[in-house]
């Protein structure tokens, strides 16, 4: 990693003398330079009217009102590209984008954005559908499966619109029903969650489980070992610390790895935690803290 | 009116810098005991688009973006990612995103649900908390595409989290980096633990 | 008015940026370079912060569609002059329309699609 220092000498003596270079910089630019953003805009546009998909969509559709809208963009383009004033160039290429623009328009066939409709669609019925299986669950606990009950009351005539009008293929319409049930989930959700605060205890099942777990958080120090120490592994003298310790770990890994094969857990659980013990000591080592 | 002698300073001042680089990085190697030898100097940090690395300093365009600096000014500060603190910028309302495209006012549904996970050893546990979330997010940028929305029903861990899953389809990329451990690692263990 | 603001940045660039002058992509922004490439185009760069300020995530990721994925989204020019994916704002209503090219295409030949930023640390003390 790069120090903060004062430049040297030298290199303040280079920036001076980049910085006459800069402020005696050619006048003689400015006439070429107009020129040079019109070149520059000459061929953005062209490669829009010509190479775009929205050029080939136009092209491949076979709506004569869609290409016929091209060939004028492509008209207006051309006089542009011959025009002597420079405003006026410039206000003819964007038109020229503006008709190409129509022109795909007009040749976007209904199916086209039908597609992304539908599938909006369906991930807000997936999100839906989520949000209804926590609030049943919530509202168990909390000894009150009526308020579950008069949601889906609630929400019960727009789920009903929702599948008629996709039934019947309209998928924008059924969208606004699916979004008002969600919202009334979204809100049902919060008012019975609102303010608490869960715990997530780390219990296990079998100690199986927990070995599972055991490997998971030894793979996340090893990780952590990369991303933490990926500036620091350049100094030999902090490698060969670190590395002491890795070696340490992976022979324990392994040994904790044969454990698990013999399903002595214990052993294993036993075995990884000091192998993850081992990692967190190496990124010590290295003079960053985390707590182990 | 500007953009050839534009490319032609770019171009010099580009050639310098380059030079300047190179003698500004071999003074710092020369002195191992300068100060905050590990730490990004305010300077390398936000830098103008010109000055990026993956923005053409040649392209007209280019020059008319607005530089990150100019836009977090008054905004608090953290280590990493943007050097932004959003989560305060947004709850002290120095930013004001929309939740929707075209309605200023319309406002999000907050959701203040803390999912505390606990994490094995000495390491602090885990607080999710569904508020600063909400501020920015909707139930179904999670639920259930990352998350199913039941408290443990996620395996989750710091290996899949670096790797970009879970927590780590955001964290890591635009909302701050994993580097930040405290932000998420928040509720000490009693002293007592081990 | 533009160009001399213009001129103004680069003087301050030159001025400023020079002697510190090396690549440091700003956190999050967005190189989306599928399809630009095989036309010539340069590579879209779409900055995170500066979308944030103005938007919740929710409104581009939800309610517009964007996949959470650099590149996953299938953007193409013809869809956002149907007024989808930066269409949605690009129409010259909410902002700017798209004839601006060089905005939008304002990346270095050859970039990858991706995202910057990652898991790099910032210095000691990261716990
Ligand atoms: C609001 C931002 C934006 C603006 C403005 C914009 N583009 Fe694009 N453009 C994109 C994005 C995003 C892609 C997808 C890039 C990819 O997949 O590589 C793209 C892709 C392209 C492609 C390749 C794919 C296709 O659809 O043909 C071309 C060619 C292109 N743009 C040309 C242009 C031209 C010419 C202009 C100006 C008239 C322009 N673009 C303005 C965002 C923009
Ligand atoms: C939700 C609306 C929205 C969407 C979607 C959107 N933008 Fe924007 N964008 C804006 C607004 C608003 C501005 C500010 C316009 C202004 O300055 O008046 C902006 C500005 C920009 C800028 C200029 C930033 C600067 O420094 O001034 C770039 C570049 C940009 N957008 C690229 C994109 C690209 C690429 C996409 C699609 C991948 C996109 N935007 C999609 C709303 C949007
Ligand atoms: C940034 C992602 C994210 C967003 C956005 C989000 N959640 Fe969650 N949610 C989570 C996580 C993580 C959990 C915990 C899962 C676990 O413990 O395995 C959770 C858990 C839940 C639970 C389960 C609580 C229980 O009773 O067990 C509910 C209900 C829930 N979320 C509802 C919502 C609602 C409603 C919204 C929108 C207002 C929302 N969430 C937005 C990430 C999110
Ligand atoms: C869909 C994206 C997304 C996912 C997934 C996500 N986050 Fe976040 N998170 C954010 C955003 C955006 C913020 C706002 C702050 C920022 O952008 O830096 C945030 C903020 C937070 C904060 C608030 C920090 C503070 O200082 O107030 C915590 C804590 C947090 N996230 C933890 C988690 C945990 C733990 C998980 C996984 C269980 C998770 N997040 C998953 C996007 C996400
Ligand atoms: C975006 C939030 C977030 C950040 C930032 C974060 N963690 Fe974690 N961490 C988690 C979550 C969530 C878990 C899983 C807890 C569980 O088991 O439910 C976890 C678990 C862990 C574990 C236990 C092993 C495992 O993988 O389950 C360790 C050790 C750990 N984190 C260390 C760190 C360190 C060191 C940092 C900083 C470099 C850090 N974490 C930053 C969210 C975070
Ligand atoms: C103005 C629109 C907009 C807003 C607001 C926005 N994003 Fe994005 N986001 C995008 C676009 C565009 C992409 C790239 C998608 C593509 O290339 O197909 C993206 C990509 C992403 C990715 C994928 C990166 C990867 O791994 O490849 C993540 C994660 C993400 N956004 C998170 C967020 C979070 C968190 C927020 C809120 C703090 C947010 N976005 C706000 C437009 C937006």
């Amino acid at each position: 990693m790069r120090s903060k220092s004062r430049p040297s000498s030298s290199a303040k003596a280079l920036i001076f003398i980049s910085l006459f270079i800069a402020g005696t910089a050619p006048a003689w630019a400015s006439e070429t330079s107009d020129a040079n953003h019109l070149a520059n805009r000459d061929k953005l546009v062209h490669t829009l009217l010509y190479d775009s998909s929205a050029a080939r969509k136009v092209e491949l559709s076979g709506n004569e009102a869609a290409i016929a809208k091209r060939a004028e963009a492509i008209k207006v383009f051309e006089a542009a590209s011959k025009h002597e004033y420079a405003e006026l160039r410039e206000e003819q290429y964007n038109r020229a984008v503006a008709l190409l623009y129509e022109a795909a328009s007009l040749a976007t066939s209904s199916a086209d954005s039908d597609d992304k409709i539908r599938r909006d669609l369906d991930n807000r019925q997936q999100s839906l559908d989520a949000l209804l299986d926590a609030h049943e669950r919530i509202m168990e606990e909390k000894h009150s499966s009526d308020l579950h009950a008069a949601l889906l009351e609630e929400i019960a005539a727009d789920r009903l619109a929702a599948d008629a009008l996709l039934a019947e293929g309209k998928a924008a319409a059924a969208r606004v029903h699916v979004d008002r049930a969600y919202v009334a989930a979204k809100l049902s959700v919060e008012r019975a969650r609102k303010g608490e605060t869960l715990l997530r205890e780390l219990k296990f099942d079998t100690p199986e489980d927990e070995y599972k777990y055991e490997l998971d958080r030894n793979d996340t120090h090893r990780m952590l070992l990369k991303v933490l120490l990926d500036d620091k592994m350049k100094n030999e003298r902090i490698r060969e610390g670190v590395n002491v310790h890795v070696a340490k770990s992976d022979e324990l890994r392994e040994k904790a790895i044969l454990f698990a094969g013999n399903k002595e857990f214990e052993s294993a659980i036993e075995t990884l935690e000091k192998s993850t013990k081992e990692l967190v000591m190496a990124i010590r080592s290295a003079g960053i803290y985390i707590p182990g | 009116m500007i953009s050839l002698r534009t490319r032609a300073i770019t171009s010099i001042g580009l050639l310098a810098s380059i030079l300047a680089v190179f003698v500004h990085a071999a003074v710092a190697q020369d002195n191992p005991n300068a100060f905050n030898r590990l730490m990004k100097p305010p300077s390398e940090r936000n830098a103008p688009p010109e000055s990026d690395g993956i923005h053409d300093p040649t392209a007209d365009g280019t020059l008319m973006l607005q530089p990150p600096q100019e836009s977090f000014a008054g905004l608090p500060k953290s280590r990493s990612g943007n050097y932004v603190n959003w989560s305060k910028a947004i709850e002290n309302e120095l930013v004001t995103p929309r939740s929707d495209i075209h309605d200023p006012d319309a406002q999000a549904i907050v959701f203040d649900l803390n999912i505390i996970r606990e994490v094995k050893g000495s390491m602090p546990d885990v607080v999710y908390p569904h508020k600063q979330h909400t501020q920015w997010l909707d139930c179904s940028n999670c639920h259930p595409a990352i998350f199913i929305p039941m408290k443990g029903a996620n395996q989750i861990s710091m290996a899949s989290i670096l790797m970009g899953e879970k927590c780590g389809v955001c964290h890591g990329k635009v909302a701050f980096p994993v580097s930040e451990c405290r932000r998420c690692h928040s509720k000490p263990k009693p002293v007592d633990q081990p | 008015m533009k160009r001399f603001l213009k001129s103004k940045r680069l003087a301050l660039l030159v001025l400023v940026a020079l002697p510190i002058m090396v690549a440091w992509a700003e956190y999050g922004d967005v190189v989306i370079n599928v399809r630009a490439k095989g036309e010539g185009m340069a590579p879209v760069i779409f900055p995170h912060w500066f979308h944030r300020v103005r938007f919740q995530c929710s409104v581009c990721h939800v309610d517009i569609g964007f996949k959470t994925r650099a590149g996953g989204s299938g953007i193409t020019m013809d869809k956002i002059s149907q007024g989808q994916f930066c269409g949605a704002c690009h129409n010259g209503e909410i902002a700017w329309s798209v004839e601006n090219c060089d905005f939008c295409h304002s990346g270095m030949p050859g970039l990858e699609t991706g995202i910057e930023g990652g898991h790099k640390t910032a210095g000691p003390g990261y716990y």
